[in-house]
């Protein structure tokens, strides 16, 4: 196990460079840099000209693109991102740092809540197939799992935070956060956190649902089912114990794979909600050309994603004593 | 002629005949179907010239010649026809007695301004009218295309790139596998949207770049899929078979691996096509998808988002055609993985 383990460890490398190429790749080739689109207000043609000169040469844009690329590779070992090439030229990390939280205790909740509560209903619906519980929630949860998480969002905000005004749905705080009391504070953040985590959850709660039935349903035809049935066992037991430990195996390599859904699908529920996060930081580097932002951002989430696949596979060899690691 | 003789039943019609009986996954091809002829006679459903007219005694039929010339396609008497483009001639016109008109459904085009911003639904507009009183309904008649267009084509790009990429990793093995399965484990590491803001930045926002885009990243699943289906199949006798008499390694992966491995690939690429549909309006919300006045489900939907304390009846019709959209090809996609393994089906 401990070889395969090495192993997988060891495939991981080649990947992470080819992740830096294609960061580097898709972000410096395409037409348009960062001085280039700073330098473009200026109405003298000449002034203008200087500016862009001077800009590169300050982001080191006038050197070649390997030597970019082994300058770069060469800071991101030592987890130096670089200086923000928008206005505000700030350390790439201090800018994404302050935007982490905000995205990842998203993706936290919304991991948390979707377990949490499709399991029991995944489990119950299995137990009680073709049930009047079990069809009504299949199918609602059917129906749940085809809805964008923006086209949920948009309805929401018009009924619960316009017409009814009962949530708000810009930002993470309200303007007077600061003069509020520690439980007002405590409260204003809920309120802020409830629709955002409500659109990012609902797609993977019912996405697990649906693959906890099946799992279940799968699990419930085996042979061991039947027999710790006939030795007289009580049901409960031999649907936690015999069935649902068993359904568990393929919902921890899903963990990770749900990662990617999230932080991805978040550009849009963060911009629409103004949400201070990561998403949103990646889509206004992207308007502004902020290379070292933007190379920064899709480095960090794509070893987020390689890290979560890994602990998956990882986790899998530890579930299942069957797994073979050859 | 001769009467064909009575054979095993092909494994595509033994798929089809047991798709039929699940009504579900019916219902889901129907209104694909539904979507399709939507999107191929939207001048007929919604335009402001009428369908078939007689103006001075001479016959015309603009919606009709409008859906040869709008799509590019033209048989040689639509070129030939009589230009009829008059604009008093319109379906608000009082006709003469001796003229005579067949007006679409929805009698607004989708680009046609009024004067009557965001007024609610109503008999006149069924949908309500929009930031520049422009009629929604017809503007969702004629965004319908852009669905269909984006989740076909997209998914044609990421197919071809997929089977071949697949075809090669699964067929080859070795070194070609060990590379190849590198380079998809590092395009998944990326989430979608990331990847295909990123390339969208530099491209001039318009449907073309929108499908290649969608297609250039939503290979990887496909691919996967094809891989493991070429692994399991190149080791049955009728590979061997075909490898005894011969036969090329591009004839046996294409004519003898691929058809059998078919099915299993189309429902990844129904799925491809639901995820297509959904990319699309989400680029198009954030204003880099279609681009405006062309109407897509996405920037109607954009423009209600925008305009949620005025206009809220302008949420709803894209919310809904995108739901169902994804719903109908989910739905497809689940029909035909069940009637592909019968294993799971039982258990469904």
């Amino acid at each position: 196990m401990l070889t395969y383990i090495i192993r997988r460890l060891l495939l991981t490398i080649p990947t992470l460079i080819g992740i830096t190429l294609v960061t580097f790749i898709i972000v410096n080739l395409a037409p348009g840099d960062p001085a280039q689109f700073q330098s473009q207000g200026i109405m003298d043609p000449e002034v203008s000209i200087k500016t862009y000169e001077k800009l590169r040469e300050y982001y080191g844009l006038d050197k070649p693109v390997h030597v970019r690329y082994v300058d770069w590779l060469g800071r991101l070992v030592t987890l130096d991102f670089g200086e923000s090439m928008s206005t505000d030229r700030r350390p790439v990390a201090d800018k994404i740092k302050e935007r982490l939280w905000p995205t990842m205790s998203l993706a936290i909740l919304a991991i948390g809540i979707s377990l949490l509560l499709s399991i029991p209903i995944g489990i119950y619906s299995a137990v009680k197939k073709d049930k009047l519980f079990d069809t009504l929630s299949s199918t609602i949860l059917y129906a749940l799992y085809s809805v964008p998480s923006y086209v949920m969002a948009v309805p929401l905000i018009l009924l619960l935070g316009v017409q009814w005004d009962l949530l708000p749905f810009q930002g993470m705080t309200s303007d007077n956060y600061d003069q509020l009391s520690f439980g007002g504070k405590a409260i204003d953040l809920v309120k802020h956190y409830t629709l955002i985590t409500f659109c990012t959850t609902f797609g993977a709660w019912a996405f697990y649902a649906r693959f906890v039935r099946q799992n279940m349903l799968e699990v419930l035809g085996q042979d061991y089912i039947r027999t710790a049935r006939s030795k007289g066992l009580p049901e409960k037991t031999v649907i936690m114990k015999h069935g649902f430990r068993n359904s568990l195996i393929p919902l921890v390599t899903l963990m990770g794979l749900i990662l990617p859904g999230i932080i991805g699908g978040s550009v849009i529920l963060e911009v629409m909600f103004n949400w201070p996060g990561m998403g949103r930081l990646f889509f206004e580097s992207m308007l502004s050309r902020d290379y070292p932002t933007i190379m920064a951002l899709s480095f960090i989430t794509a070893c987020l994603v390689l890290l979560g696949t890994l602990l998956a596979d990882l986790s899998y060899t530890f579930v299942d004593p069957r797994v073979s690691y050859d | 002629m001769k009467k064909k003789k009575s054979q095993s039943e092909s494994y595509l019609s033994n798929i089809w005949r047991r798709m039929k009986k699940n009504r579900r996954c019916m219902a889901g091809l129907i209104f694909v179907l539904a979507m399709i002829g939507i999107a191929t006679f939207s001048p007929l459903l919604a335009s402001n010239q009428p369908i078939i007219c007689k103006h001075e005694g001479k016959w015309y039929f603009p919606a009709i010649v409008e859906i040869f010339q709008s799509r590019g396609v033209g048989p040689h008497w639509i070129k030939k026809s009589q230009p009829f483009n008059l604009p008093q001639f319109n379906a608000k016109r009082q006709l003469d007695p001796e003229e005579f008109a067949i007006w679409p459904m929805i009698p607004y085009s989708e680009f046609e301004q009024t004067t009557e911003y965001y007024l609610p639904p109503s008999s006149q507009h069924w949908l309500g009218t929009d930031e520049l009183g422009r009629d929604i309904a017809a503007r969702m008649i004629h965004g319908t295309s852009v669905a269909v267009k984006v989740g076909f084509i997209s998914m044609g790009i990421a197919a071809l790139i997929g089977i071949v990429v697949g075809g090669l990793a699964g067929y080859w093995g070795g070194w070609v596998d060990i590379v190849i399965s590198r380079l998809i484990e590092i395009v998944i590491c990326f989430p979608v949207f990331f990847l295909i803001l990123a390339i969208m930045v530099w491209l001039e926002p318009s449907i073309i770049n929108v499908m290649v885009v969608i297609g250039l990243t939503g290979w990887t699943s496909i691919a996967r899929y094809t891989r493991g289906e070429f692994i399991r199949l190149k080791t049955q006798d009728f590979v061997i078979a075909a490898e005894v008499v011969g036969a090329k390694h591009g004839r046996i992966m294409f004519r003898h691996i691929l058809p059998n491995a078919m099915a299993p690939v189309l429902v990844s690429i129904t799925f491809g096509i639901a995820g297509a549909i959904l990319v699309e309006s989400g680029l198009s919300w954030l204003g880099f998808g279609v681009q405006a006045p062309a109407p897509s489900w996405g920037n109607i939907l954009r423009t209600a988002y925008d305009s949620l304390r005025v206009a809220p009846h302008m949420v709803y019709p894209p919310c809904i055609a995108i739901f169902l959209a994804v719903l109908a090809y989910n739905l497809v996609g689940d029909g035909l993985r069940d009637a592909i393994d019968p294993k799971l089906r039982k258990q469904g």
